[in-house]
């Protein structure tokens, strides 16, 4: 769905989406990495249990939330990816302690 | 010599209500539904929008000491809430998620707990025999009233009443829009009001974008109502108070019942709020009052601090000298409202419902002489 623009010679790091493993160049932010695996649910909402996706890229759509290392709803178009990190999908509402 | 002659159309109303939020517009709901023809005007996005601001609690515990007309004012309004409520439901099709769990006022010392009580006890004194429900908890009763947010230590208990709720003042003022609309009245932002005069039997109003006129005129512009009804000659003394909210991630409900510094919305959001400012008509926040808007928070639930906090705002409450409400009617005609108070949302129900025949039919409701203008002039 989504191709790189340019090939540069980045180092990589390698996460986990929903338990699969995905090389990625280290500076990608966790949404790009995401797209460019073909991965586009990122949450699934709690109100109409709907899929939803990155759509901004810059921290304004609150649509990309993820839960990364077992905290939950967090920005994956706002963080980073480094080495090891584990990504799964929002679904719906967080629990209160986590 | 040419002469340059601007014709503007003026547009002819039944009602003229100046104030587009949760006031005037529950004002126009109610005459609009009786089929009588009704123009909304209100300013533009640069506006002070209480309506848009506000935390969305339709409460009773804790008002009108002093005035116990204005106690009775707010439970007849809790007790039209849920009707009102379905009526919005069915007539625009928009759920405003209310509630009527009960509502908490927490204390966090043992000196506000004492105040609070005092002011409970005082209101009791002051209405009608039975007519008050509203009886202050301790810590072990409030948290079983809770039993998913564990309470912090510092919380010593919290008043109670069963009449308090919440809602989601935006759907609401949403819904309110709608059924304007819906029944043929009409709603036109960005007409701010620079002169209002009176022409035999009519007002006429002017606004940035034309004139309109019409032999009754309603006045609930929130913090601007001082200003627009000078131009009728009626002295209407409102003040803003700035109010600071913040908002968290959506969280699974654990919340039953909303509080008055603290409510979950339906969607899962933590609001938390409830700082008191006069910095006049400014709506920038402030980190201090931030910070302790957020400590006090996890002082009540420690869970709290888990939460991440996406959003702040500040906004403007309307407040009247004594935070009564105004509500004041010229006897001549053509006739000219005005209304002026905190609690537009609580209200709201009694403004499209009974306050609607006041304005139409001359029926003002019992009592109502408390709420003039002129307590003020002393």
């Amino acid at each position: 769905m989504f191709k790189r623009l340019n090939h540069i010679n980045e180092p990589t790091v390698t996460i986990t989406v929903e338990d699969r493993p995905v090389v990625v160049p280290e500076s990608d932010s966790v949404a790009a990495a995401m797209l460019a695996a073909g991965i586009v649910t990122a949450r699934i909402t709690p109100v109409s249990s709907v899929h939803r996706g990155p759509y901004c890229m810059m921290g304004t759509c609150f649509e990309c939330l993820v839960e990364i290392d077992g905290v939950p709803n967090q920005q994956a178009c706002q963080t980073q990816v480094r080495d090891g990190m584990n990504i799964i999908v929002q679904r719906g509402l967080r629990d209160i302690e986590s | 010599m040419i002469l340059s002659v601007s014709i503007r159309r003026e547009t002819i109303a039944e009602v003229l209500i100046i104030g587009g939020g949760l006031v005037g517009s529950a004002v126009a709901f109610g005459i609009a539904e009786r089929g009588v023809r009704v123009i909304v005007l209100d300013e533009g996005d640069h506006a002070f929008r209480a309506a848009r601001g506000n935390a969305g609690l339709v409460w009773y515990q804790g008002k009108g000491q002093g005035m116990r007309r204005y106690q009775e004012w707010s439970l007849e309004a809790t007790r039209a809430w849920p009707e009102f409520a379905e009526k919005l439901k069915e007539l625009t099709g928009i759920d405003v998620s209310y509630f009527k769990p009960g509502g908490l006022t927490f204390c966090i010392n043992e000196a506000e707990f004492e105040s609070r009580r005092d002011l409970i006890d005082k209101i009791r004194r002051e209405a009608a025999p039975d007519g008050y429900d509203c009886k202050m908890l301790d810590r072990t009763a409030v948290q079983e009233l809770l039993p998913e947010m564990k309470l912090g230590d510092a919380v010593v208990g919290a008043s109670y009443s069963v009449h308090d709720g919440h809602v989601n003042p935006l759907a609401l003022l949403r819904a309110l829009h709608a059924g304007v609309r819906g029944f043929g009245g009409q709603y036109y932002p960005g007409h701010s009001v620079f002169d209002i005069r009176q022409r035999a039997n009519q007002f006429v109003v002017q606004t940035v974008e034309g004139s309109f006129a019409a032999p009754k005129l309603v006045i609930a512009a929130g913090n601007g109502t001082e200003r627009l009804a000078r131009m009728v000659g009626r002295h209407i003394p409102v003040r803003p108070e700035k109010g600071e909210i913040l908002v968290t991630e959506r969280i699974r409900p654990c919340l039953p019942l909303p509080c008055n510094r603290i409510r979950q919305t339906a969607e899962g959001s933590f609001l938390l709020g409830a700082s008191k400012e006069d910095t006049g008509f400014d709506v920038q926040t402030n980190t201090r009052v931030i910070q302790n808007i957020s400590d006090r928070a996890r002082k009540v639930f420690p869970v709290l601090g888990n939460f991440r906090i996406i959003r702040s705002w500040a906004a403007l409450r309307v407040n009247t000298p004594d935070k009564m409400p105004i509500y004041e009617a010229s006897e001549t005609s053509p006739q000219v409202f005005a209304i002026a108070l905190h609690s537009g949302v609580t209200l709201a129900s009694l403004h499209a419902g009974k306050l609607v025949s006041w304005i139409m039919d001359g029926r003002e409701p019992a009592g109502f002489q408390n709420f003039r203008s002129r307590r003020f002039n002393v």
